[in-house]
């Protein structure tokens, strides 16, 4: 089995050239360290605090935080590979310029998150509330926001201004009042979901699905390009 | 059957969207399609997600150009029973083939009374309900013509007839 750390100090003993791997770190308060420019490999993060913490420019790969305290944790133009986020505190997170591979975001709390910039590839958000968060001049290809207890993921008020979605699954979300201005979409899913306020003016459809959808007049005439 | 004007129209579209991109974003997106989709061969989530493309002048398509366009869009049974000969719409009910705009279909005469029924119950005295009587709770909306089927008896008036 990995090595387990329980504290600051044997973290930060085991911390060399700024690697870290193989470990299972668990029921600390690593709010005071920086993991800027890290490579972290196999960690895992078990009720840990990382608040604040920033993992700027690093690479994270199979990297799984679980119940975790990451508010206002800095991803910014980090590499997170095949990295799974459980039951973890996201509230403004950055994720600026970040590109996320293969990432699963299960039961996470991510309001006013900030992915602008970024690039979302195969990656899963199940159960989580990205309430007012912003996608802006993101891309996002196959990848799909769910929410099999509540049934329509939360996306209430988030940005995808400028943004590319190709291949998204957003079928059944609340998008109420998001933001697709200027967004293209290539191949999204957005049957059953609430798009009422939603702003599509200047976005490019292209085989985007809405059956069902929610919507007023105005997101109607929009989507339909009239 | 390719629609070479929707397809030209969905590449001008994106065309038009990826110019607020860029240089280094392009890249980066080029690389990203191409690794995933390409090298990576990864399937789309739903492949015919959006295909059905409603036509922007669905509204203004008469009721034959639509059921047209439906039939050729959409794989559903029930569509089959539509069909258009000459401009003209008919549908399908059992074994006939009615006109829309044609005449309404006769309804099958009453069966001739069984020769078990006491002979004071002629059908034919049995009172129909006047113009201004509202239509029976029972009777659905439309109900396709079943010539080989009897006339239903309605429950009602038998009561009546008894009293």
């Amino acid at each position: 089995m990995e090595n387990v750390y329980e504290s600051l100090h044997e973290v930060r003993d085991h911390c060399r050239d700024q690697t870290l791997d193989g470990c299972l770190i668990q029921r600390t308060d690593l709010s005071v360290l920086s993991f800027e420019e890290y490579l972290l490999d196999r960690v895992s993060f078990k009720s840990v605090g990382l608040g604040g913490v920033s993992f700027h420019k690093g690479t994270l790969h199979q990297v799984s935080f679980n119940g975790a305290v990451l508010r206002g944790t800095n991803f910014a133009l980090a590499h997170v590979r095949g990295s799974n986020f459980f039951n973890s505190e996201l509230i403004e997170a950055q994720f600026v310029g970040c590109l996320l591979e293969q990432a699963r975001f299960y039961d996470c709390r991510l309001t006013n998150s900030v992915f602008q910039g970024s690039r979302i590839l195969n990656s899963k958000f199940s159960g989580v509330d990205l309430y007012g968060s912003s996608f802006e001049r993101a891309m996002l290809m196959h990848t799909t926001f769910a929410d099999p207890r509540m049934d329509n993921a939360q996306l209430s008020g988030v940005s995808f201004k400028n943004a590319v979605l190709v291949d998204v699954d957003l079928s059944t979300a609340n998008l109420y009042g998001a933001d697709f201005t200027d967004a293209l979409l290539v191949k999204v899913d957005m049957r059953d979901s609430n798009l009422v306020n939603a702003k599509f003016q200047g976005a490019r459809l292209l085989d985007v699905a809405t059956e069902r959808a929610d919507m007023g007049d105005e997101q109607r005439r929009a989507i339909r390009g009239i | 059957m390719v629609d070479i004007r929707e397809d030209l129209r969905q590449q001008t579209q994106i065309e038009e969207a990826l110019q607020h991109h860029s240089k280094n974003e392009l890249i980066e997106m080029m690389s990203n399609l191409l690794k995933t989709y390409v090298i990576d061969g990864v399937r789309p989530h739903k492949p015919d997600v959006g295909r059905v493309h409603i036509p922007q002048t669905l509204r203004g398509l008469d009721f034959v150009s639509l059921i047209e366009t439906l039939k050729f869009h959409l794989d559903l049974p029930d569509l089959e029973k539509f069909n258009i000969v000459d401009g003209q719409v008919y549908v399908k009910l059992g074994n006939s083939e009615y006109a829309l705009d044609g005449p309404a279909p006769a309804r099958p005469a009453p069966p001739p009374p069984v020769s078990a029924a006491p002979p004071s119950r002629p059908a034919a005295q049995s009172p129909a309900p006047t113009p201004s009587a509202p239509p029976p709770a029972a009777a659905p909306p439309t109900p396709a013509p079943k010539p080989a089927a009897p006339a239903p008896i309605d429950d009602r008036f038998r009561m009546l007839e008894l009293d």
